[in-house]
């Protein structure tokens, strides 16, 4: 079933190919550059999942999800990040604020189709 | 007239040295000689003497054991004070180096900052483009190859075949029909044929009536001589006679027109004999073409959906193989991601850095050296990946961040 997932990453490359890799399994993908940018996004459209990075600049991945957890219509916005960040004490932050998947870079595409499907 | 050169510490200690060997030998030599002259006439002030002697010549010892670590220590100290004097000027070279290295490094942080910031922006620019360009590439396979997998193929396929096999079924139905027709047509020969040799029969009649009739007119004729000859007796016998010759000639004329009749419809019946074998040996002959016309077309219609099924799951293999090969760039596009962190992390060490150069007091080595520890600090603040924190805690690069493609996903 076709879902509507928005993608947020600084690097262009990495938006290319998370959305090149949801498009050919059937879902809808909006792209953000940066945790403002996505917020502004999820103002005006509603989303079954969010793929996030971490390190971004203006606003990093912890506090983009931190805030659109604050708001109601997000709140049950399933998250996961996709980041090069392994450290335990990251994945504690993101815990914290809400994220529900935590997945390294480099991804393979069924990995992260599998995890898109249990999520959203 | 040259100046007397000034002797170095080592050099004068070592003179001392030699001046506290020779008084040492001295003692023991001056020593040795008088127990010599005193030893052969020992006694009580003998041995007295004696005594002193032993002690004059272990003094000597003494003094020469002690002074020689006397010496030792003033070499010792003199070749500290020689080291120190080397370190002091090489201290002083140290600094004047360390300020000249300090004044051409300056220039050069700014250089290698701006050179990585470039080289890691075209490299973002060209990586991003390239994946753009693989994008492209997946869609239009996606397009071209619109079958979702090989049972699509096969069911497609199977229903080709299907309408193909109907369309022969129906062919032959149609063939069966108009052989069916055929054997109707040869039954209506047969019934021809039977209707013609009938009209032989006729012919043969009509001949044998005309015969007949002929023979009764020479009957008659016969008899109207004889009715002649029997005068009045045979007159009644002659009018029959003129009767039955009349009617002879009537039979002969009826079986003339028989015969003839017989003989038109034998004509017409013989030439629809001929066009009715001509048109059933051409029909035959188009029927057992068209069959075979019928089976080649629908064997040929069938090879050429076989071969196109043939290729469509070439393509499709080719498809999968090109989706497994883009999987693959996928993952390996990725890792750009990677050193553009790090190289970012760089460049904001290689500003540090030239802040650091920039603002340094010469005087105030502290400084610099809080500079350079508040540098590691923020190095190991800002790394956010693996071959970072392994790198700074001491690790090869291997060590650090073995490559690794088979992420998992980390469900919370």
């Amino acid at each position: 079933m076709s879902k509507t997932i928005l993608v947020v990453d600084d690097s262009a490359s990495v938006r290319q190919v998370v959305s090149m890799t949801l498009k050919s399994a059937g879902h809808k993908v909006v792209e953000a550059i940066d945790g403002d940018d996505a917020l502004a996004k999820l103002a005006n459209a509603r989303f079954n999942l969010v793929v996030s990075d971490v390190n971004m600049p203006k606003l990093d991945g912890i506090r983009f999800v931190e805030a659109m957890k604050q708001r109601a219509e997000h709140r049950f916005t399933p998250v996961l990040m996709l980041t090069t960040e392994s450290s335990a004490d990251k994945k504690a932050e993101g815990r914290a604020v809400g994220v529900k998947a935590w997945l390294i870079k480099p991804f393979k595409p069924d990995v992260l189709l599998s995890a898109v499907s249990k999520l959203a | 007239m040259s100046e007397p050169r000034t002797l170095s510490t080592n050099e004068r200690s070592e003179q001392l040295s030699r001046l506290v060997h020779l008084q040492a030998w001295t003692g023991i030599g001056l020593g040795t000689a008088l127990a010599g002259m005193w030893l052969p006439s020992i006694s009580a002030n003998g041995l007295y003497s004696l005594i002193a002697i032993v002690l004059f010549v272990s003094l000597g010892v003494a003094w020469s054991i002690a002074y020689r670590s006397v010496i030792a220590s003033c070499r010792i100290t003199a070749g500290r004070i020689e080291n120190g004097e080397s370190n002091s000027r090489q201290a002083n070279e140290t600094v004047a180096c360390y300020d000249e290295a300090i004044a051409s490094l300056g220039p050069l942080v700014p250089v290698w900052h701006d050179t990585i910031q470039g080289g890691r922006l075209r490299m973002e620019t060209a990586v991003a483009d390239l994946a753009a360009r693989f994008d492209s590439i997946h869609e239009a396979l996606a397009i071209a190859l619109d079958d979702p997998d090989a049972s699509a193929v096969n069911a497609r396929q199977e229903a080709i075949h299907e309408v193909t096999e109907s369309a022969r079924a129906a062919f032959i139905t149609l063939w069966e029909s108009l052989d069916a027709s055929a054997k109707r047509d040869e039954e209506a020969l047969a019934v021809i044929d039977s209707l013609s040799q009938q009209n032989q029969s006729l012919i043969t009649l009509t001949t044998e009536i005309r015969q007949i009739a002929k023979r009764i007119n020479l009957l008659s004729l016969n008899a109207a001589i004889e009715a002649t000859r029997a005068g009045d007796a045979g007159h009644g016998f002659s009018v029959v006679a003129g009767e039955v010759r009349a009617l002879a000639a009537q039979s002969a004329d009826a079986g003339d027109r028989i015969e003839a009749v017989v003989a038109g419809i034998s004509e017409e019946v013989e030439t629809v004999m001929q066009q009715a074998h001509a048109n059933f040996e051409s029909s035959r002959e188009a029927r057992r073409a068209n069959r075979t016309v019928i089976d080649q077309t629908i064997d040929g219609i069938n090879q050429r959906f076989d071969a196109l099924a043939e290729e469509t799951k070439v393509l499709m293999d080719l498809r999968d193989e090109m989706s497994h090969e883009i999987a693959g760039v996928i993952v390996r596009l990725q890792f750009q991601d990677e050193l553009s962190q790090v190289l970012t992390h760089v460049e904001a060490a290689l500003a540090e850095v030239h802040h650091i150069l920039d603002s340094a007091d010469p005087e105030d080595a502290r400084s610099f050296a809080e500079g350079a520890h508040q540098l590691l600090g923020n190095l190991k603040r800002r790394a956010s990946t693996d071959l970072e924190r392994g790198v700074i805690a001491g690790r090869t690069p291997a060590q650090a961040a073995p490559i690794q493609t088979d992420n998992q996903v980390e469900f919370f």
